[in-house]
């Protein structure tokens, strides 16, 4: 009995696949009885569908290209941002807040005693300013020049220079941004540098302003030398 | 006998009445699997009337015979090779020598019976 009935199971599906087959076949061919009339009522009916089909593609084609254009707008709102904060960290902007004025000037004594007043070392100065940045100063500003990063304090020609920028005149200001202008006050005066300056005989005096400082911006361009933009739109 | 023939009629039946579309692609796997299936059926047939007769052999054989046989088609297909042709060629002679086996079964079951009754009278 199982025997048969598994059997049967089997035709069944056979037949079952027969028949499909035979119905897939035999599609009948529907000919087409459409005289003039009716065919030009249905081409107009496509063309209809066709042009609103149309206009549904203009219509969001015409989305894309807004949202585009608005994609673009954000990205470029947004590399602007980037570049102003890039701008801002590289000092190319003039920058306002609270900040200490350190002046550096010889010692009035060995003024009065007709001694020849000798330049600051190149190497007290940046040591100043490494101490500075140190004790918490952000920006900072020498004789009314921004000193960045990329500024360079050397002896030429017996001159100490900033940026080509002699530092001769005295006092040498130096301004110095921070958040806690009192602090950084007290750090600069309790460490050792006053002593090499004194040794030097300069004296550092350090204010802190009632009001508010404004460092200028970083006049001279900032040559890039060993980097360089990749191309190729990433 | 009669409960297989019924079931392929009922099989037949529904496939007409199931109004089962398979896409105009596919028809050549189908054609060539429907006929792996009457080799097979053919050949189950033919073992019946010679005893030989088993039932997992059998149904394994109808369904294996139709998956290779459309997966060979579907391979030609992809190799540009007409392999189905294979599996027709090969079904086709097969379902021919069952189909001769179970005509000189039947007559032989035929003429020994017919023997018989001659004996008989």
């Amino acid at each position: 009995m199982k025997k048969k009935l598994s059997f049967s199971l089997v035709t069944l599906i056979a037949g079952f696949m027969l028949a499909i087959q035979f119905n897939l076949v035999n599609q009948p061919v529907v000919s087409d009885t459409r005289d003039m009339w009716e065919l030009k009522n249905d081409l107009l009916k496509e063309q209809q569908t066709q042009a609103e089909l149309i206009e549904g593609i203009s219509k969001l084609e015409g989305k894309i290209a807004s949202y585009e254009t608005k994609k673009n707008e954000s990205k470029e709102e947004v590399l602007r941002d980037t570049l102003t904060e890039l701008k801002t960290d590289a000092g190319l902007t003039e920058i306002r807040g609270n900040g200490v004025i350190v002046s550096i000037q010889p010692i009035k004594a060995d003024i009065l005693l007709g001694e020849k007043v000798e330049y600051i070392s190149p190497v007290l100065i940046i040591r100043l300013i490494n101490e500075m940045y140190r004790y918490g100063a952000d920006e900072i500003s020498i004789s009314g020049q921004r000193y960045i990063s990329t500024s360079v304090i050397r002896d030429i020609n017996g001159q100490p220079k900033m940026d080509g920028y002699p530092l001769v005149h005295y006092p040498v200001e130096m301004q110095a941004i921070t958040v806690n202008p009192k602090k950084l006050k007290q750090r600069i005066e309790g460490s050792e540098l006053m002593d090499d300056f004194f040794i030097d005989n300069f004296e550092v005096q350090i204010k802190v302003p009632s009001g508010k400082l404004t460092l200028p911006a970083y006049q001279n361009a900032i040559n890039v030398e060993h980097m360089e933009p990749i191309m190729d739109g990433g | 006998m009669w409960l297989s023939v019924f079931g392929l009629l009922i099989g037949i039946t529904l496939g007409f009445l199931v109004d089962f579309d398979i896409p105009h692609e596919y028809s050549n796997y189908l054609s060539i699997a429907v006929l792996a299936a009457f080799d097979t059926l053919f050949g189950g047939i033919r073992a019946h009337l010679q005893n030989l007769y088993d039932e997992v052999v059998f149904v394994t054989g109808f369904f294996f015979n139709i998956i290779l046989a459309a997966g060979l088609a579907f391979l030609g297909v992809h190799l540009g090779v007409d392999l189905y042709l294979a599996a027709i060629f090969v079904f086709g002679v097969r379902l021919f020598q069952n189909i001769a086996l179970i005509r000189r079964i039947l007559i032989e079951k035929w003429s020994i019976s017919r023997k018989k009754q001659k004996k008989n009278l």
